[in-house]
């Protein structure tokens, strides 16, 4: 409608989008960005519905709206048209499931020993059925993540931080948010622990879900940026979900509404508030560093948030470390894209441009921010990959 | 010597639905367009199947034609129609008096219509402003002009009748005072011929004051232009009109992906204008922004005009364009001017367009002495799609490509799946915007189940190839090179004919003045401006 | 074209670079080449301007043919000739030469492309040019695309690969005996550059020329993807997706450019800036006097004075350090368009990374 700022007026048909999409690059059959998004909004909005199966291919990446000379929100529409989309059988278990990585997290964090042999193989998975069995599941760790100790007069005189850690350090990774905290309060900062749950985008093709998400988040973090602390985040799209996404969910509701700006305009990616201090001339660089070479990948969600890309010019201005820009595209893992059984092949296939550019580079050691960015490094090649705040850490601490 | 017994000239919804009647009735007849069916009035309107909740007030009888014909209409032609039902939409600032006369005058008319409270109307239609006092819903609907006469004119072939396009008619001779037959001339091969007759029924619309001159015969026409405006995505998701007297662009009606809003009202000698005047879009805009606070900023994709034939009896003068009857007038010329076997059927609008077309017929028949009964009310004009055809087609077909063409195609769709079954190139979709392929491209080509195409506007006409976002852009290129490989043109042949469709696309859309569309045909000139040269 | 060409003159001259872009504009819908009608060949620039970019396309690895005097014909998929001053190597090498026999190969299944089409307009135009050239067409049956219709992008995906390359040219060579110049739909690749293509022409054994399609274009798309690694590699900051939506002015200068970056604007600070938005981008800006804000009027033609500033519509300077290039300038003409776009850029770029005056 005229309303809408996803701009569908916006299109030239100059299928830009298309060049950029990563499942189109390995599927020619898939009918891409254009025919998902712009082309097919038009007809949607007689009413008439289409049996959109292809849309469930779309890892939404968000490459296609980045890239848009004319900022049609492509991938937005093509998320939309997932939300409205009807499932059934066994993808609707498996969907539900994955919609909710929190509602897994718990469980096996609950009985983390015990699951943690069973997730191990994602083959104990399969009675949920529809999921690969190439793959398996990262770990659940069994401690929670604690935010900085300290006392009352401290907590006024330092900057407040408040860590939305996201499923994965919540309940795969708590050491990752352990060393994040630990760089943030080397740098000055007081660290507290965002009480809230899965950020949401993994259940964009479940409205319902992903509005719910968003209103205990909002709400669970109100407090603290009320009181003036930063959001920070270590996952590129949870930081991205808080900041585009959020704000468009409740336009009937003044009070989220605002509150969602707030937060999104308070979020940072960890990076982010590196390259501040940096610029600042705040942030003691670890000298010395032995001659390590990192290769550096560049997750989808950071670059939609348009934020450049920090940690790769913090860790450039090491001095002694050699960082290679991979620059090989998407890594086609797409959180539980990959996992999915019917798109396993896709994924791996999306992710070899950037397999052979790290395998051809011979890092010591493959950084990158996504965590499921990650998981598909460490399957698809022989290298370890970790956040760069891991590097970081690691660097001072030799 | 070629000889029928009734020559019908003008391709719109008119002469069309006339020479499918005349077929029914077991008449043989001939139909001469000079251009492309719908070329003219009947391409250029607005599209509106009216309720005739429009004329409930200040005209009861075209009220009462409109929703009697309006019923017959959603029976008859399903397949051309989408009925998204629409409002009328009262404002602030307009006359309060007239919501009780629009009431009274639809009851009376035998309208049906419900009063809409304003959240109802939000829900229905977000973008319209908040500003609204009364609403009332009437059934309004939209007709595809192009489908419909096309259909028309395919149930007539069917039916032994022919139809001759891209022929004028040069001189209609008569002798005696008594029409003979006509000359012709085939404008795309040059050929001339002869073609007597008993009677020649004048359907030409804003032409007709020409068609008549050649028998000697004056007949008043004003030709009214009225400009419309298309946007590029539905702005709503029915009709709406204002909920005052008839004026300037107080109507916007969602056709396919596109919305149309219109028109203006501007007395031309040009029958053939098409054109719309600068500054008069803004003027358009500006007075559908009332309704539409936002309208400013959705994107237009081209803009033009038609020429509505307003009839003017001899006694009368003429008046400004709103005042003048839109009901039609069927002239006997034998009676009113002597001279036997010519028939004018004149004014009236597309809603109408098949009683018109029985009323003609049954004086032709009077005439003829043929006593048949008229069947177009009841005899469904295309039938529509199977579903198990439906089905069928989603193996082979993406998308919207399936609904789209299941439509346009109706019960013709089987045709289109063997196409793709002997050869899966035959799925390719050319034109991305409106979903079609190159078997249908190839049937409309071939004229098996239209008249046939000859340009790449004709295909459009008849497959909305071209007529959304990209106008033509890519898909004109695509269909040209189609065109080429099905063996119809050659290589110089198909490079004219894709300058011509762009040239008139690139004409409507440098009508636009303002926004998104400039850019579009900037893109459009940069990849053709030096190929084409 | 013109913000590339800014970006890399000012990082030659030694500034920072950010270079903020919403797409590829009017060059990646093209095939990028350049002519020079209706242009002053007397511009002291313009010979600069061109020596630059030729030896910047040849540092990026997609290496442009031709030069500033010469006038050459380069055929098209729409099978006519276009006169360029110089063309991406895989155009140029497409050049009818008298007594030629090309053939024009074509994919069964590919959209849009005709290749017995092309061939019998390019043998009518040629004629008409009254060069002696032969067209023949020839359709090829691939067996590696999955489904009946498909893109020149679809093709350029699969042949990204090397092997698949190779595996193509092996495929052509038999059928190329009687031909001694090979024209194809642009679709070898988004990533091929110069040695590559040579690779395939060694392999085919015979010369290449690519005829670029309707868009996607393929080798637009690549000069424009080529261009961006390359300027990331030289250091340039390269933001996609979010344009500048609008500049802080004050004082009769500009001190940032604002991004509309999700969440929070992002402020990006500079000595200079330039705007090269083009003619097909969307693009809304907001010039902000200090809290006064005017909105900038895309609809008419932007205009710039001798020292590349550009002007308000009272034909005033923006601010000193606001400068134009590209084709959203007034003059603009579709037939040199990448040849005004190389000259301002380049001008824009000099003037802003080397202070006031320029140097041609």
């Amino acid at each position: 409608m005229l309303k809408d700022k996803l701009n569908i007026d916006g299109c030239l048909k100059c299928s830009y989008c298309n060049t950029v999409c990563p499942v189109l690059k390995v599927r020619p059959d898939y009918p891409g960005p254009k025919k998902l998004g712009s082309d097919i909004e038009r007809f949607r909005r007689e009413g008439l519905s289409f049996g959109e199966d292809w849309v469930d291919y779309c890892l939404g990446c968000g490459q296609c709206s980045l890239v848009c000379p004319n900022q049609v929100g492509v991938s937005e529409y093509i998320a939309e048209a997932k939300a409205h989309q009807e499932k059934n059988g066994i993808k609707k278990i498996r969907d539900y499931v994955f919609a909710r990585p929190a509602l897994l997290g718990k469980m096996s964090t609950m009985t983390a020993p015990v699951s943690n042999s069973v997730f191990k193989m994602a083959t104990a998975l399969m009675p949920i059925g529809g999921i690969t069995s190439h793959r398996t599941f990262p770990s659940y760790a069994s401690k929670a993540l604690r935010g900085s100790v300290v006392s009352k007069q401290e907590t006024d005189q330092r900057k407040q931080i408040l860590l939305f850690p996201g499923c994965f350090i919540k309940y795969n990774d708590p050491s990752l948010g352990e060393t994040a905290i630990k760089i943030l309060e080397r740098a000055g900062y007081l660290v507290e622990i965002a009480q809230t749950g899965c950020c949401g985008l993994p259940a964009i093709a479940d409205k319902k879900e992903s509005l719910t998400d968003a209103k205990n988040n909002l709400l669970a973090m109100e407090d603290s940026v009320t009181r003036g602390s930063r959001v920070v985040t270590l996952c590129t799209s949870c930081g991205y979900t808080l900041k585009s996404k959020y704000t468009k969910l409740f336009p009937d509701n003044d009070r989220l509404g605002k509150l969602a700006d707030m937060i999104a305009s308070n979020t940072y990616d960890l990076g982010e508030l590196m390259v501040e201090l940096l610029e600042e001339g705040k942030l003691k660089l670890p000298m010395n560093t032995p001659p390590l070479k990192l290769a550096y990948h560049t997750p989808c969600h950071l670059k939609a948030q348009g934020i450049g890309r920090p940690w790769f010019k913090v860790l450039k201005s090491i001095p002694g470390l050699e960082v290679v820009d991979l620059d090989a595209g998407c890594c086609g893992m797409s959180g539980t894209y990959g996992f999915r059984q019917e798109k396993y092949d896709i994924s791996m296939k999306i992710g070899e441009n950037l397999f052979k550019a790290i395998n051809e580079n011979i890092p010591n050691q493959v950084v990158t921010e996504c965590a499921t960015c990650r998981m598909q490094i460490e399957h698809g090649t022989k290298f370890k990959a970790l956040h760069p705040v891991e590097v970081f850490a690691q660097i001072l601490s030799r | 010597m070629e000889r029928t017994q009734v020559v019908v000239i003008g391709g719109g919804c008119t002469g069309t639905g006339i020479l499918r009647d005349l077929a029914l009735r077991g008449i043989p007849v001939i139909l001469f367009e000079k251009r492309d069916l719908a070329y003219g009035t009947t391409g250029r309107c607005h599209g509106l199947l009216h309720s005739g909740a429009r004329y409930s007030v200040r005209d009861i009888d075209a009220a009462r034609e409109c929703i009697e014909e309006n019923a017959i209409l959603k029976q008859i032609a399903a397949c051309c129609i989408e009925d998204n039902g629409g409002m009328f939409v009262h404002l602030k600032e307009d006359d309060e008096d007239y919501i009780k006369q629009f009431v009274k005058g639809c009851k009376n008319a035998g309208i049906e219509t419900q009063e809409l409270s304003p959240r109802e109307v939000h829900e229905r239609e977000p973008n319209v402003t908040t500003k609204i006092t009364r609403a009332y819903s009437v059934p309004d609907a939209y007709i595809d002009v192009f489908q419909l006469t096309a259909a028309n004119a395919q149930d007539a072939v069917n039916l032994g009748a022919t139809v001759k396009t891209y022929t004028e008619i040069t001189k209609i001779a008569v002798k005696n005072q008594i029409v003979q037959g006509v000359h012709y001339l085939d404008t795309l091969t040059g050929e001339e011929g002869y073609l007597a007759c008993d009677i020649v029924i004048n359907a030409a619309g804003p032409w007709g004051a020409l068609v008549a001159a050649q028998v000697g015969v004056e007949v008043n026409i004003v030709c009214n232009r009225g400009g419309l405006v298309v946007f590029n995505k539905r702005i709503t998701n029915g009709a709406v009109n204002k909920l005052k007297i008839p004026g300037d662009c107080d109507l916007i009606l969602p056709g396919g992906p596109v919305s149309i809003l219109g028109t203006t009202s501007i007395n031309v000698s040009d029958p053939g204008a098409t054109d719309v005047n600068p500054g008069e879009i803004e003027y358009m805009l500006d007075q559908a922004s009332a309704m539409f606070p936002e309208i400013n900023k959705a994107r237009i994709i081209r803009a033009y005009s038609g020429v509505r034939p307003l009839y003017i009896p001899k006694t009368t003068s003429a008046g400004e364009g709103r005042e003048i009857s839109r009901n039609f007038v069927l002239i006997d010329h034998q009676e009113e001017d002597g001279v036997a076997g010519f028939v004018s059927i004149l004014g009236g609008k597309l809603t109408i367009y098949r009683l018109m077309a029985q009323v003609t017929t049954d004086l032709v028949c009077h005439k003829l002495g043929v006593n048949e009964e008229c069947t177009t009310h009841e005899r469904i004009l295309k039938g529509v799609a199977a579903k198990s055809s439906l089905e069928e087609a989603r193996k082979f077909l993406p998308l919207p490509a399936v609904e789209k063409v299941g439509h346009r195609l109706g019960n013709n769709l089987p045709l289109l799946l063997e196409k793709i079954k002997k050869d899966p190139l035959q799925a390719e979709i050319l034109c991305e915007c409106e979903f079609v392929t190159r078997a249908e491209l190839e049937l409309v080509m071939e004229g098996v189940i239209t008249v046939p195409a000859h340009t790449i506007s004709d295909i459009g006409r008849r497959t909305r190839l071209g007529l959304g976002t990209c106008q033509g852009n890519f898909c004109g290129y695509k269909a040209m090179v189609a065109v080429y490989e099905k063996g119809i043109w050659q290589g110089e042949q198909a490079r004219a004919q894709l300058s011509n469709f762009l040239r008139d696309r690139w004409k409507g859309q440098a009508m636009v003045p303002h926004g998104k569309q400039n850019q579009q045909l900037a893109l459009s000139y940069q990849l053709y401006g030096e190929t084409l040269k | 074209m013109a913000g590339i060409m800014a970006t890399a003159v000012s990082i030659k001259r030694g500034a920072k670079v950010t270079l903020v872009t919403n797409g590829p504009g009017t060059l990646a819908m093209s095939g990028g080449s350049i002519s020079v009608q209706g242009m002053d060949l007397k511009h002291p620039c313009l010979k600069k301007a061109m020596g630059f970019f030729t030896d910047m396309m040849s540092a990026a690895g997609c290496e442009y043919k031709g030069e500033l005097g010469q006038r050459q014909l380069v055929p098209n998929a729409m099978g006519s000739f276009q006169e360029v001053s110089m063309a991406p190597a895989s155009i140029w090498s497409g050049r009818p030469v008298n007594g030629g026999k090309v053939m024009v190969l074509g994919l069964r299944g590919l959209s849009g492309f005709n290749a017995n089409l092309t061939a019998e307009l390019l043998t009518l135009s040629a004629g008409r040019l009254n060069l002696q050239v032969e067209y023949t067409g020839k359709i090829m049956d691939v067996p590696w695309m999955q489904t009946p219709s498909f893109s020149t992008l679809d093709v350029a995906n699969h042949l990204e690969d090397q092997q698949n390359r190779d595996e193509f040219a092996v495929m052509i060579k038999p059928l190329l005996e009687d031909y001694n110049l090979l024209l194809m739909p642009a679709m070898l690749g988004l990533q091929t550059g110069s040695t590559e293509f040579v690779r395939f022409e060694e392999k085919v054994g015979s010369s290449v020329g690519e005829l670029y399609t309707v868009p996607p274009s393929v080798v637009g798309v690549r000069i424009f993807q080529c261009l961006l690694k390359y300027l990331q590699k030289s250091g340039a900051d390269i933001n996609f997706g979010y344009p500048i939506q609008s500049l802080q002015l004050q004082a009769g200068r500009c001190t940032a450019a604002i991004m509309d970056t999700p969440g929070r604007k992002r402020v990006i600070k500079a000595d200079n800036f330039i705007l090269a938005t083009g003619r097909i981008n969307q693009f809304d800006l907001v010039l902000n006097y200090e809290g006064k804000v005017t909105e900038w009027d895309h609809e008419e033609e932007a205009a710039v004075n001798e020292q590349r500033q550009l002007l308000n519509r009272d034909k005033l300077s923006v601010a000193a350090n606001v400068y134009g290039a590209g084709s959203f300038l007034e003059g603009f003409n579709y037939r040199n368009g990448n040849a005004q776009a190389i000259l301002t850029g380049y001008q824009a770029g000099m003037i802003a990374a080397g202070g006031e005056k320029i140097e041609c």
